[in-house]
């Protein structure tokens, strides 16, 4: 059978890659759909994940821009007021209260997001203790500015600031890798924001509780109570909408190579009528002629298959990584999206093998041998 | 019984009489609500004259300059550089903080870039890379990229002086720039090269749109001075929009002054969409090499409260307006 299908292929090599080709092409783009969203979900919970708090509580305005502000080091027009930070503190449930400042700032003379805060922040970070003073510096930085401890930083913006690198913090993957932190105070001067905070971010004693103590923040003037999930569900929703969109012309995709990989089948039965006459006259069965036509078409769309993988990954890379909330993602890859594609691929072919091989199990040997 | 009813008939009259005397009453006043559908039996494609007036700014407004403080002002003594565009007794966010300047409170060094068509701040407490940002009573800030010297000055306005990023400062100098030479490449008619409306279920696309004032707002701007409203009017004139809705908002939603017209439905050949509940067309102005310095939800320009008909445009890439539910 399979020399069967080989010669076959050999006889017709141009419709043989065109068929693979047009599976291949719904097939990587399903892989790189899956890769790029599996990819940018994982960006935003890392992001979100990695501010460490339970509750954002934020200036009024659109939590979901302030949150991904806080989360890049970008600065905002509309900032907590600063004395808000005892208040939240002494409130039931709250564990600890970090005040948090971020923008971007000149550091020796190159662009960077600057994180002031307190010693506080070591609760919400998994970097170990060390003394929170002069700047610990986020392992990018570090190397983009070739800084080791000891070292002089000039932080540059509404006023100039000299620090001294205490600490190159461990690699983490995430936006911390970015920032360079120091002391509230030092921040809130170079960025010109004495007295104001562009968040706080607060861990809860009792998580089963966050919905109160939520409400019990959010009730304070001039800030809003955000927890983190829920700006992870609403940038998902945002994100989602896309995906569909996307998951939509992926299936239009699919649904073409299903019915061009149909149309060739059905050619290849029509072409090869004396091949079955004959492979029935010498004692094929009806069920050996289906099964002929499946395997054919089911090796045509494993082929499609394994060459969408490989463009799907490399068109993965080549397509924008950023998600549209300012965050890079890299497109992550598993196992089980491969298995998903192949499994379509086998789909396409099942699918569109069923028709032309009923058909040619159906011909009658003498009729289609006198035919000819 | 004929009495009775003649009697009641002359009640249910002095009832429509005291109410729409009322409704006139409030109209004159700052708390009222009236609409507008053009294109109108006499006037076209034009408001009627003077139809609502807005409020010239009159309370002591304040100017918050990152890390120099708070700067308060009194309006009335704030003179406008922009006489081409502005009315006596109105002026721009600039406008306000060159009275600063002049008055010796900051020191601010300021030129008028003629390739941009705007005045730029050269530097502020000896810093260079300022920009603004600005909101309206009842508003939130919004990151605009709009001329600082085209930016009406309200009562119980925001407005605070940052430092900006360099590449987003650099983009938005650069806009304005492309925008003086369109005018200038289109001998000084404003062709709008693209023009979407926008709305949920249905979209409104033109190309090459020659837009025209049409003096909607001569108590605060200068006759011929160009706005947003101007395009939807220019595209009645040329016949491809059959009808506008507009609404005048003295207030809204405890935003007070709003003073300005809200577009409220925007109909043509197949396409008709009208306001309902929260609903309105916000605008859009702006240039694609704007698109990634915005943050989710972020925008060119896009205002609500800085109405369509405030809105003065030089040459812009694209205006969209954009079905908007408050």
């Amino acid at each position: 059978m399979i020399w069967i299908i080989y010669a076959n292929a050999k006889k017709r090599k141009s419709r043989l890659v065109m068929t693979v080709g047009g599976i291949a092409i719904g097939v990587a783009t399903l892989f790189a759909l899956l890769a790029l969203s599996s990819g940018i979900e994982g960006a935003l919970e890392r992001e979100i994940g990695g501010l460490g708090a339970h509750i954002l509580l934020l200036p009024e305005g659109c939590p979901y821009t302030l949150t991904l502000a806080l989360m890049q080091g970008a600065d905002t027009v509309e900032y907590v007021p600063e004395d808000v930070v005892p208040r939240v503190r002494e409130t039931e449930n709250v564990r600890v209260g970090v005040p948090v400042v971020v923008g971007k700032v000149k550091a020796n003379g190159t662009l960077v997001p600057v994180y002031g805060t307190t010693e506080d922040i070591f609760q919400l970070k998994a970097w170990g203790r060390s003394p929170f003073s002069g700047a610990l510096v986020g392992s990018n930085v570090a190397t983009n500015l070739k800084l080791e401890v000891g070292d002089r930083l000039t932080l540059d913006l509404y006023s100039e600031e000299p620090v001294e690198v205490t600490r190159i913090l461990p690699t983490t993957g995430g936006r911390d890798d970015t920032f360079v932190f120091v002391p509230l105070a030092t921040a809130q001067k170079v960025l010109g924001l004495e007295g104001k905070l562009s968040g706080i971010l607060v861990q809860t004693v009792n998580v089963s509780r966050l919905s109160q103590t939520r409400t019990t923040l959010g009730k304070m003037a001039e800030v809003q109570a955000v927890p983190p999930s829920e700006v992870f569900d609403a940038l998902i929703g945002l994100f989602g909408s896309v995906k569909q969109t996307l998951i939509l012309i992926t299936g239009i995709a699919i649904a073409v190579g299903v019915l061009t990989t149909m149309n060739t089948m059905t050619m290849a039965v029509y072409e090869r009528k004396r091949d079955i006459g004959l492979l029935r006259a010498l004692g094929s069965t009806r069920r050996d002629i289906f099964g002929l036509f499946v395997s054919e078409s089911l090796l045509v769309s494993l082929a499609g298959g394994v060459l969408g993988l490989a463009g799907g990954y490399v068109a993965s890379y080549l397509l924008p990584r950023t998600s549209g909330f300012g965050i890079d993602a890299s497109p992550h890859f598993s196992l089980a999206y491969v298995g998903i594609c192949l499994l379509v691929a086998v789909a396409v072919g099942t699918l569109s093998a069923i028709y032309p091989a009923m058909m040619a199990a159906r011909m009658q040997p003498i009729r289609t041998l006198r035919e000819l | 019984m004929s009495k009775r009813r003649a009697r009641g008939a002359i009640g249910l009259l002095m009832v429509i009489v005291v109410g729409m005397a009322a409704a006139a009453q409030s109209g004159a006043g700052t708390g009222d609500t009236s609409s507008v559908l053009l294109p109108s039996c006499c006037a076209g494609w034009t408001l009627p004259a003077n139809a609502h007036l807005g409020l010239a700014p009159s309370q002591e407004g304040t100017i918050e300059i990152r890390s120099l403080g708070s700067f308060a002002f009194d309006p009335t003594q704030v003179q406008s550089l922009r006489k081409g565009i502005f009315q006596a007794g109105q002026f721009s966010v600039f406008d306000a903080l060159a009275h600063l300047a002049t008055q010796g409170r900051i020191q601010m060094q300021y030129a008028w870039d003629d390739t941009a068509g705007t005045y730029f701040i050269q530097s502020l407490n000896g810093k260079s890379g300022w920009w603004y940002d600005a909101h309206y009573a009842g508003g939130n800030f919004e990151r605009p990229v709009v001329r600082m010297d085209e930016y009406p000055v309200k009562d119980g306005m925001a407005i605070q002086l940052y430092l900006e990023q360099p590449d987003r400062l650099d983009a938005i100098q650069k806009s304005f720039r492309e925008e003086t030479a369109r005018l200038r490449a289109n001998g000084g008619h404003l062709i709008l090269p693209r023009v979407k409306v926008i709305a949920p279920q249905a979209e409104l696309a033109f190309e090459n749109v020659t837009v025209t004032s049409h003096n909607s707002r001569l108590d605060v701007l200068q006759p011929g001075v160009i706005t947003v409203l101007d395009v939807l009017l220019s595209l009645g004139d040329e016949g491809k929009l059959t009808l506008v809705g507009l609404t005048w908002r003295a207030q809204m939603d405890g935003a007070d002054p709003i003073d300005g017209y809200f577009v409220d439905r925007i109909d043509a050949e197949g396409y008709s969409v009208q306001a309902t509940g929260d609903c309105t067309y916000s605008h859009e102005v702006g240039s694609e090499g704007l698109m990634e310095f915005l943050l989710p939800h972020g925008h060119t320009t896009s205002h609500v409260h800085l109405t369509a008909d405030l809105k003065v445009l030089t040459s812009p890439e694209y205006v969209e307006f954009l079905w908007t539910c408050l």
